[in-house]
């Protein structure tokens, strides 16, 4: 019974069945399109928010003489590891390797553009921004790679054959994976394999900047262990020279940590002066907040989120009075069923069918437009405005049913 | 038998008093006809008959059964099989063919296609409309879609067929026809009660009551 009198609803007045889908369409189409805006600000504004909170970084003190000093004696490497292991080992916080040397190849290896005296006074030498990095570091900043793969745990050692490299996006036309490269590192010379390059826009932060890392090159926070730092037993007084400034690099990395930046300090400097060295400073990292139509990121995903139900309100609105415009032009086929044995209920209940028809079909059409669009479809808010549409779009028709006056209708009076 | 009991009915629409403590009975075979003034509560009368319109207070009683007011299903239940119903405006539907027309009670009982077009065939030769089986109602006269819709209120083997102004739209000779149509029907047993300024059809009832005020009176 309930399809019979579907099927004489959709077929009579067919053009406001269409109508009806049609605004479904447009607004499931709306709100896909607001809500993927707002699940993208929301990512950005919640990544940019995760990176920049709780991070600190940490700086040595050595300036002048104290750092001339310090770095004659390269024993005081022994210092450094065990500052770098303490680091390492706090359930405080996380200790985030960010060393940032330059990275020298032979031979001009990549074009002008990536170097980084390009555009300067000075000519181009080879050299490129470089980071040395632990996994913590590509973990906390959600570095992904667009090919090849991330630093695995085996690609850590010094003494491995080729020093695993990541390039940033934009080296892509210009080199590829397994490439080797001889490079110059803190003054000591590398073979170099391509592993892999980041993905698009993948940044980090320096302190006070987001720094895009398209155009730099990742190496891994290396660990040596060709030197015996317990004894005083050199075996090359050069490379000793290079883990002193390699662990100096690597001990003045981030750390994150919700602990108060005052209780981290005081670590630090109680374990400086246990190390007996100049304190090590924290300094906390500057706040990032995106903008976007002028205004800041959480301030726009409020605006999105009050557009997404301004649209479903006024569709909902709109839907629901071309619904009721649709029961009035049916009310008198509605009384003659009445009269020939249905009940109102079944009425109604063929109705509610017709929302939800015309509703699943706006839905799938919505969804392969916004899948063509945008490449994802926001499925679960899709799913609630299903419910929730078809909910309150039953309601109105609902009041209409109950307000048909059969009688003065069949008499022709309404 | 008794069809339809109605004891002590009122009914108000806001202020107005439009079934006054009302009470009428009526039995297979009658041919009743009910007449009144404008606004005399008439078609209010034949809504709580036909189960399309509820009363404030009172009983109904259909084959000595008590109808409970809310039970929406066993209403349908009873228009779809018991209760035909025929209007001046006829109540057709004009995207539909006058066999859909007359079908449509059949549908919602969920009758097999062969079975329909049997009865539909049967039911539109008794009338004369046979021939009309194809066309739309909008390509009929007055008179021929007064009989389709007598054919749609019979076809579901009605016990009373209720009747509100049938001939209020017919020219004489038409309203002649559909008045003795009635009463071959009302001699095949099935009980009529027409509502109607008529005369001419009080005339033909056996049966006549005068409504005014919201009070019933028998005449004859």
């Amino acid at each position: 019974m309930i399809l019979h009198i579907l099927e004489k609803s959709l077929n009579v007045k067919r053009n406001r069945s269409y109508i009806l889908l049609f605004q479904f369409v447009i607004t499931l189409i709306l709100v896909i399109t607001v809500l993927n805006i707002y699940i993208s600000v929301e990512k950005s504004v919640d990544h940019l928010e995760n990176v920049t909170k709780g991070l600190y970084k940490v700086n040595d003190n050595f300036v002048g003489d104290s750092e001339r000093q310090f770095f004659s004696q390269t024993d005081n490497v022994n210092i450094l590891k065990k500052l770098y292991s303490w680091q390492l080992s706090r359930d405080e916080f996380t200790y985030i390797v960010v060393g940032s040397q330059y990275f020298h190849a032979e031979n001009n290896y990549f074009p002008n553009k990536f170097d980084i005296f390009y555009g300067s006074r000075h000519d181009p030498v080879g050299s490129y921004e470089s980071l040395q990095v632990n996994n913590a570091f590509i973990e906390h900043f959600k570095l992904t790679v667009d090919e090849g793969r991330l630093f695995k745990e085996e690609d850590y050692h010094i003494d491995n054959e080729f020093l695993p490299i990541i390039m940033g996006y934009e080296y892509i036309p210009y080199s590829d994976i397994g490439d080797k490269i001889t490079v110059y590192y803190l003054g000591k010379s590398f073979e170099s394999k391509i592993i892999g390059f980041l993905s698009e826009n993948s940044f980090y932060n320096d302190t006070y900047n987001i720094k895009s890392l398209n155009k730099y090159i990742l190496m891994p926070a290396l660990k040596t262990t060709n030197v015996d730092s317990n004894t005083n037993t050199i075996i090359d007084w050069e490379q000793k020279k290079f883990e002193l400034k390699l662990y100096l690099d690597k001990c003045s990395g981030f750390l994150y940590s919700e602990f108060p930046s005052t209780y981290l300090q005081n670590m630090f400097t109680e374990k400086s002066y246990e190390l007996d060295i100049v304190p090590y400073a924290l300094e906390m990292h500057a706040a990032f907040y995106p903008t976007m139509w002028g205004l800041e990121g959480k301030h726009f995903e409020k605006l999105l989120f009050i557009l997404t139900i301004i649209i479903f309100a006024s569709s909902i609105f709109c839907i629901s009075l071309n619904m009721a415009a649709k029961i009035k032009v049916l009310k008198r086929y509605y009384s003659i069923y009445i009269m020939n044995g249905t009940s109102s209920k079944v009425i109604y209940l063929s109705i509610l069918l017709e929302i939800l028809i015309i509703n699943f079909l706006a839905l799938l059409i919505a969804s392969m437009i916004g899948w063509i669009l945008y490449g994802k479809l926001p499925l679960m808010p899709l799913s609630l405005i299903y419910v929730i549409t078809c909910v309150v779009s039953g309601i109105y028709p609902f009041f209409m049913m109950n307000k048909i006056n059969i009688s003065r209708i069949l008499r022709g009076d309404d | 038998m008794t069809i339809i009991k109605l004891k002590n009915i009122s009914k108000k629409f806001k202020e107005r008093v439009v079934l006054n403590n009302l009470s009428i009975e009526i039995s297979k075979g009658d041919m009743i006809c009910i007449m009144g003034r404008s606004g005399a509560g008439k078609s209010t009368l034949l809504n709580i008959l036909g189960l399309l319109d509820t009363a404030d207070s009172g009983v109904y009683e259909y084959n000595n059964k008590e109808i409970d007011s809310g039970n929406e299903s066993l209403k349908a239940k009873l228009r779809r099989d018991k209760i035909g119903f025929v209007v001046q405006t006829y109540a057709l539907i004009n995207q539909k063919k006058v066999f859909d027309n007359i079908a449509l009670p059949l549908y919602f009982k969920r009758k097999n296609k062969r079975e329909i077009k049997q009865l539909v065939e049967s039911i539109s030769r008794k009338i004369g409309i046979f021939e009309l089986l194809n066309k739309y109602p909008y390509e009929l006269s007055g008179g021929e879609c007064q009989r389709v819709a007598i054919a749609r209120a019979l076809i579901r083997e009605p016990d009373i067929i209720l009747a509100d102004e049938p001939t209020g739209a017919l020219d004489e000779e038409t309203e002649k026809e559909i008045l003795t149509l009635f009463e071959k029907l009302n001699k095949q047993g099935v009980a009529i009660l027409i509502v109607t300024h008529n005369q001419m059809i009080a005339d033909v009832c056996k049966t006549v009551y005068l409504m005014s005020e919201g009070k019933i009176a028998q005449l004859k």
